[in-house]
Formats: structure tokens, C-alpha cells, sequence
């Protein structure tokens, strides 16, 4: 699965990634990269840091939301 | 504000849209010397029940995207239960050819998810753009309009 070392850094560190709750997190691997108050800026340095190499930009959640989808579209490709 | 007003198809308030990299994909391709995808032309439905935006799998591959993030959606062909979908940095423009008129959108996260052509769109717009726009769906004029 891709992302998948990542998302489970991201579920270690969540307690402490809360403090900065609401704002962007950036995952490579197994290490957070830095934090940014924007989705964009946090795109941005993954690309600058880490080029064509897998990275995870994630919104710092308490709680991991589902996201409702009215029309009937398909499961996806993980 | 610029604005956007188009009629209202069959489906709904469907325009088109265009979906590329960001502007940092765009240069870190360049960096390499190696060749930047055109932008995708779709039928992007403009959906306030849909909380984050969605495109099909289609368009990142044309794009050659790699995932940067993933997420959990729930639908109706789901059910109760939910499923994680990949999640991919791209651009998004929506388009109005005939007045010339382009909104760009430079870094939005978009979901994948396998459209039925019953639903006569390749791309949803949902709430995730729409908290930053004006949109109006005049049903009696049977025209939208969408400003940003």
C-alpha cells in the first residue's frame, strides 16, 4: 500500500502532532519533516525535500475524518 | 471576484475543468529534464453533499501522480462502511471557453474514486473548494454560477 510507513508515523506521533492541530503535516519514511500552517506549503517542501521520493501531507486531526460522497462512486485503488 | 456562469445540464452544474501538477511538481520535473504532462480536460460536477473533491483514477494516471496522501470517504455504494482512497496534490481550473474565463485553483488535495458514466462527470467539486467561493444555482434561469 503506498504511504503505509508513513501513515503509521503519522498514527505514532499523533499525540504529540496534536499540539499543532488543524495545521499540515509533512511524513517521509518514518520522520516528520516540519509542520506549516498551509496544505500548499507543506506540498511544496515535500517536493523541494524529498523530489520524486513517496511523502505524506496530512491535516493534523484529532480524529480521523470521513469524508461523505453523496453519488454512488466506486471504492478505489489504495 | 472573477465569475463563472454557465447553464445547467441534465446532471447538474457540471463545467469544465482542467487538472494538472502544481506548480511544484511542475518545476522539480523540470529540474529533471523530464517532460511535464498537459493538463486534463473533465466534466467536473459542482457538489455541495460531497465533502471533499474527487477525481477519477484515470487523471492522475495521465498525470503520472504518485500519492501524498490518503483518506477515509463514505458513499452510498459503501454502505456503513468506509473506504480509504489515495490522495493526490494537483491544479485545478475551472473553465468557461466561450467568455474566456479560467479560476484557478494552484494546490488542492483530491481523492480518487471510479465515476459510473451514468453520472456524466470525471471530476467532483465539493466543499473543499466551495469554502472558498461564491455559488449560486438559479434553477428558474436554469444556470449556475460560481465565483472565486
Amino acid at each position: 500500500m503506498a504511504l503505509e510507513r508513513e501513515l503509521e508515523a503519522y498514527r505514532k506521533k499523533l499525540p504529540e502532532l496534536l499540539a499543532h492541530k488543524g495545521k499540515y503535516v509533512l511524513i517521509h519514511g518514518e520522520s516528520v519533516a516540519g509542520i506549516w500552517d498551509t496544505y500548499q506549503k507543506a506540498v511544496e517542501e515535500g517536493y523541494s525535500q524529498f523530489e520524486l521520493s513517496p511523502f505524506l501531507v496530512k491535516r493534523i486531526e484529532e480524529h480521523e475524518p470521513v469524508h461523505y460522497i453523496r453519488l454512488p462512486v466506486q471504492s478505489c485503488r489504495t | 471576484m472573477p465569475y463563472l456562469t454557465l447553464p445547467l445540464s441534465d446532471f447538474g452544474p457540471i463545467t469544465e475543468v482542467l487538472i494538472g501538477v502544481t506548480n511544484a511538481k511542475r518545476s522539480l520535473l523540470e529540474k529533471h529534464n523530464m517532460p511535464v504532462p498537459a493538463r486534463v480536460s473533465a466534466r467536473g460536477l459542482i457538489d455541495t453533499g460531497a465533502s471533499l473533491s474527487l477525481v477519477d483514477p484515470k487523471i492522475p494516471q495521465q498525470l503520472g501522480l504518485s500519492p501524498t496522501g490518503k483518506v477515509s470517504i463514505k458513499t452510498v455504494s459503501t454502505g456503513h462502511e468506509t473506504h480509504d482512497c489515495n490522495e493526490f496534490d494537483v491544479s485545478i481550473t475551472l473553465l468557461n471557453r466561450e467568455d474566456e474565463i479560467e479560476l484557478l485553483f494552484p494546490y488542492m488535495p483530491v481523492a480518487e474514486s471510479t465515476f459510473h458514466p451514468a453520472e456524466g462527470c470525471e471530476v467532483i467539486i465539493g466543499r473543499n473548494i466551495l469554502q472558498d467561493c461564491l455559488f449560486i444555482y438559479d434553477g428558474r434561469a436554469r444556470t449556475f454560477s460560481f465565483a472565486y
